[in-house]
């Protein structure tokens, strides 16, 4: 045994023996892993930028249309999307009171320090992406993978979904043309998570939509129970988002993904109202938002008055 | 007393597994989308030293998995908990047994390691195919494993294992 190999076995008992108490039997009977990654709860800020492809502005410092907090409790078993309204009008460092989405045009750690500030919480990680990227990692995920955006009409795999509006152009991405439970390939994926003029709720709807759609894929990941397949959506999500995440930070949290049921994971939409500052249409977010974010930085759950009107991703 | 026979455990068996090397590019375009063709097929500048070397540490680490309880006996020592259900399934020792001694040991293994790679290697899966012989006739292969392991590849080239499926 050369000294490399075993001072690379030394390494791993001595790391083994540390997470001795940590290890359990994950849901799924045929997989083991170490305890999560850390004891502490998460808090991960998800951006969906409005800037790349098909536009031509830089991603990271296009606005944050989509706005998400996901929190995952200390034991990975219980996790909450909070979905922010692109127009909330919070406190946004550097640039004063203005729209949340705002923030990503001094880059993302710029939204960190924005949801840190105005919610007293620390984040953990975050992740960014595009438009098309967003529908380039759906059709890669689905097995839609053509490269070509307009090769990729009519593949018929997809994430299952329930739409509840049609759209025959001008959509945000592929046309959807039925209402109902389908599966959508990642360019349809996009229009459900971009669409607002078409539905009841305009932006709000579209971003409860987005937080859907993330879980949904969580969900068929999980459903499948591979070590295999996790590992390739990690591959898929490291390619189409920018993160501060390191490699082995990502494995772990993949692991975290597989030890999570999918109907332990709550959606819910910030409480908010709609009102102006000056001519600009606006949204104010409710004192619910701030017990919201409190409570699930500290367990990954709601709080209990909000569990009813909560939204799960499967189950 | 009984004069029932008393099950032997079978000879020790070192794996050395033959290893196939694959490894990804996990890197974002500018635009976070990627025209066909964009993976795998374009040549890419990557440390495959460092590639190799984390590649060679997991197959050791498997090697060493697959050997040192494999004398088809169902119990034996491990270093943790994670550890022994690693052992434990790489060498079937959920199978058939009499008197904890198992029906089977590994005769050898083929190891598929696929490496990501981000400036430097930062995760690994190993798909592990292990062949099976009759602990008592080791030249008869009984049956055929394929398990996976995940490891992460920290930024010095260690390897630390993270998790296991078992064969279905």
């Amino acid at each position: 045994m050369s000294d490399r190999t075993r001072r690379t076995l030394v390494m791993l008992v001595v790391g083994a023996l540390v997470v001795l108490p940590l290890v359990g039997l994950m849901a799924m009977e045929r997989i083991t892993a170490v305890g999560p990654s850390s004891d502490e709860p998460l808090a991960i800020l998800l951006l969906g930028s409005d800037a790349g492809p098909p536009r031509d502005d830089d991603t990271v410092t296009g606005r944050a249309d989509g706005f998400h907090l996901l929190f995952v409790s200390a034991e990975r078993d219980h996790a909450t999307f909070v979905s922010f309204p692109r127009d909330s009008w919070v406190p946004v460092t550097g640039l004063g009171e203005t729209k949340i989405n705002a923030c990503m045009t001094r880059g993302p750690e710029n939204c960190v320090t924005t949801v840190e500030d105005t919610f007293g919480i620390d984040v953990d990680a975050y992740f960014v992406t595009s438009m098309w990227g967003f529908a380039d990692a759906v059709n890669e995920f689905v097995g839609c993978d053509i490269g070509d955006p307009e090769l990729s009409r009519g593949c018929t795999r997809g994430l299952t979904v329930d739409v509840d509006f049609t759209c025959s152009s001008g959509c945000g991405g592929f046309p959807i043309e039925q209402t109902g439970e389908q599966q959508l390939s990642g360019f349809e994926a996009l229009t459900k998570a971009r669409n607002r003029k078409l539905r009841d709720g305009g932006d709000f709807t579209r971003s409860q939509s987005q937080a859907e759609l993330l879980a949904v894929a969580h969900a068929e990941m999980q459903a499948e129970g591979s070590i295999a397949r996790m590992m390739d959506a990690l591959r898929i999500l490291r390619r189409h988002s920018v993160t501060d995440l390191t490699l082995p930070q990502l494995t772990r949290l993949g692991i975290d993904a597989m030890r999570l049921g999918p109907t332990n994971v709550e959606r819910i939409l910030a409480p908010s109202r709609i009102g102006s500052v000056g001519a600009a249409s606006v949204v104010f977010l409710e004192d619910g938002t701030y017990d919201i974010v409190a409570e699930a930085a500290t367990t990954g759950r709601l709080p209990e008055e909000y569990r009813t009107v909560a939204a799960t991703s499967g189950g | 007393m009984s004069d029932a026979p008393v099950a032997e455990p079978g000879q020790p068996i070192d794996v050395t597994g033959r290893a196939g090397l694959v490894f990804h590019d996990v890197s974002t375009s500018g635009t976070l989308v990627f025209a066909e063709g964009a993976d795998g097929d374009l040549p890419i500048e990557a440390d495959e030293a460092a590639i190799q070397a984390a590649a060679e540490s997991i197959r050791a680490w498997l090697d060493t998995v697959l050997s040192e309880r494999n004398r088809g006996l169902t119990t034996t020592v491990a270093a943790s908990e994670v550890d022994a259900t690693a052992f434990a399934a790489a060498i079937g020792a959920d199978g058939p047994a009499e008197g904890g001694v198992l029906a089977t040991q590994v005769a050898n293994a083929t190891y598929l390691i696929e490496v990501a790679y981000l400036g430097e290697p930062g995760w690994a899966l190993a798909r592990v195919e292990s062949v099976l012989v009759d602990t008592t006739a080791p030249d008869t292969e009984v049956s055929r494993r394929l398990d996976s392991f995940v490891f992460a590849i920290d930024d010095a080239g260690g390897v630390e294992f993270l998790a296991l499926e078992v064969a279905p």
